[in-house]
């Protein structure tokens, strides 16, 4: 079992999340306080390497100070010069609303700047978002699958070439800083739907599931191993990754004090109202989905239990996971996360490694 | 006899089929549109018209020529080699009164298209070739829908025409790497993916290469500059 740590790089003033609705004016940013999250953010994510975490992650959002990523590219450019061992994951640029080739580009050059560390999940992104790039909503799925075959191939053709798509025309395509990772950096694919599961086996990637609860994640994951099988491969445990909130406490008690202030404001629901209600939320946000939940809260041990149970009944081999919503201080998040790192990773790396050990031969054939 | 087949919207493109004599053989082609000529190598069976013939013949005089060793033109038994086909196939061209052409193929057409492109070189203007099924990674083996032509594959090298190239995505005939070996051993290839697109693309998705092939047709190696408008409130 692998562990990510979900660099969010939160606003750290209440003020702008006490604003309902989404997006959230410009007017609430403040220099000083934005200056203060990104430095605490990258000091976070180089605080996770130093305790072992095996990847740092970020995810392109908009127009939140939830997530102040828009760019996730930007940010994980900046993660590769701090955090030194692990793997910068993008978990991901959002591929139905930007420029595949672009996005193609930015990835090497990432690949280049952390020194072949990469690994990237192709995201849809969620209703919200659309509106900020101005993408139709009943094409973005479409997008989605041309755009990740795209960048794939953009990253791969050793020839300049043209792309006929459905949605995208390029007719000189060469991408140059090609990445370091042969043939491409691990990539994934979004999988919070038995759909984009089909896709991403058709396309030998590995699968991203966000935020649904163990019973859900067992059938996207079931799913996709069944696809897998059909088009002759087997995904090893690091092929899987969940993203989840987490906090860990001293013990029980202490956990499920935070658990009572992890989100502020209306959390994560906030960004379908608003202008962001303009579309009706994705099913995830949906009673079932999990947006908002701690999927792993505890003490150390009862989180040990959550994510060896978790792994038996789903195979997911890499958790991501945030230890904070914009509702905890500084200090308890920190120390969320430093319990998690000496108190929960050692215990858990040993989860699904006989599996992928039997699969290390085929993972290096896929670029996993 | 005409032959009038619809289009995938609807809109029907009438062909004619008339006869030329080459060397006492009669060769069959069909024709349709005006404009600059396009000759098309249609890839077996009858001389129906592809979609995308149809779909081309809206902006071109379209030749859909029937290749000797398919259908049912009087097989020559001495045309069998893709280059003596190629020979044929150039004086017919000429016999039809079309002196310089862009020249279609798909698939297991390729070899005479690029032997037209090599012998006839003073009246082919162009390349289009649509999955074509010539060049194999080495240390492949020659299967069923390959040509195994070694000459051709030394002479590659002399087709300075603009050469099109494009392969579909969903391609499971031809290896990934099919497109990059023609860029490699042609001086003036431009190399497309079909997305979603399979070997058939020509019958199954003609719109979705028709933008390219017109382009390419019209412009040459311009085709890779965008000229469509692209702003909303001009």
């Amino acid at each position: 079992m692998k562990a990510s740590f979900f660099c969010t790089n939160s606003y750290l003033s209440a003020e702008a999340f006490r604003y309902r609705g989404w997006p959230t004016p410009p007017a609430l940013f403040r220099s000083e306080v934005g200056l203060r999250s990104v430095n605490f953010a990258l000091e976070q994510a180089k605080l996770a390497d130093e305790l072992g975490f095996d990847w740092v992650s970020c995810s392109e959002h908009h127009y939140t100070p939830l997530l102040q990523t828009p760019n996730a590219n930007v940010f994980a450019a900046a993660l590769s010069q701090v955090v030194c061992r692990a793997k910068i994951a993008v978990l991901g640029p959002l591929v139905s609303m930007n420029n595949p080739v672009r996005i193609a580009e930015e990835l090497a050059m990432l690949d280049q700047l952390s020194g072949g560390r990469l690994v990237v999940l192709f995201l849809r992104g969620t209703p919200n978002e659309f509106l900020a790039y101005g993408a139709n909503p009943d094409e973005t799925r479409a997008r989605t699958q041309e755009a990740s075959v795209l960048i794939t191939r953009a990253l791969t053709e050793p020839q300049p070439f043209g792309w006929e798509g459905r949605f995208y025309r390029f007719r000189t395509v060469s991408v140059w800083p090609g990445p370091i990772q042969r043939p491409h950096p691990p990539l994934y694919y979004s999988g919070n739907s038995l759909e984009s599961a089909t896709f991403a086996a058709a396309q030998h990637l590995g699968l991203g599931v966000s935020f649904y609860p163990p019973h859900v994640v067992a059938q996207m994951t079931g799913h996709y191993k069944q696809e897998c099988a059909k088009h002759g491969w087997e995904p090893s445990p690091d092929q899987i990754l969940y993203r989840s909130f987490s906090a860990v406490g001293e013990d029980d008690k202490e956990a499920a004090a935070l658990q009572a202030k992890f989100f502020v404001g209306a959390g994560i629901d906030n960004l379908f109202r608003g202008r962001g209600a303009a579309l009706a939320p994705p099913t995830q946000s949906q009673a079932g989905f999990g947006l908002g939940e701690l999927r792993f809260c505890g003490g150390p041990d009862t989180v040990v239990r959550q994510i060896a149970d978790f792994h038996e009944a789903t195979g997911v081999g890499v958790i991501d996971t945030a230890f904070d919503g914009a509702g905890l201080t500084l200090q308890e998040s920190a120390k969320s996360m430093r319990l998690f790192a000496t108190e929960v990773l050692p215990r858990i790396r040993h989860i699904g490694i006989d599996v992928a050990r039997q699969q290390e031969p085929a993972m290096a054939a896929t670029g996993a | 006899m005409n032959n009038a087949t619809p289009s995938a919207d609807g809109c029907v493109t009438t062909f004619t089929k008339h006869f030329v004599q080459v060397d006492g053989v009669q060769i069959r082609y069909l024709e349709a549109g005006q404009g600059s000529p396009v000759v098309v190598l249609h890839e077996s069976g009858s001389a129906t018209p592809s979609p995308l013939n149809h779909l081309l013949a809206r902006q071109f005089r379209v030749i859909a020529l029937e290749i000797s060793t398919f259908g049912r033109t009087p097989v020559d038994e001495q045309s069998s080699s893709p280059r003596d086909v190629a020979r044929m196939l150039a004086r017919a061209t000429a016999a039809a009164g079309v002196d310089h052409y862009v020249l279609v193929s798909t698939a297991a057409g390729a070899p005479i298209a690029l032997w037209q492109a090599i012998d006839a070189s003073e009246r082919v203007d162009a390349l289009v070739l649509i999955s074509p099924s010539v060049l194999l990674p080495v240390g492949r083996t020659t299967t069923s829908g390959f040509t195994d032509d070694p000459e051709l594959e030394r002479r590659l090298g002399e087709i300075q025409v603009p050469t099109l190239v494009l392969l579909g995505t969903n391609d499971e005939v031809l290896p990934p790497q099919t497109g990059q070996m023609y860029v490699e051993r042609l001086p003036n290839c431009y190399y497309v993916l079909v997305y979603d697109a399979s070997h058939a693309m020509e019958t199954e998705r003609p719109e979705a290469l028709l933008a390219a092939v017109c382009d390419f047709v019209e412009r040459r190696g311009a085709f890779i500059v965008e000229r469509q408008s692209t702003a909303i409130n001009p």
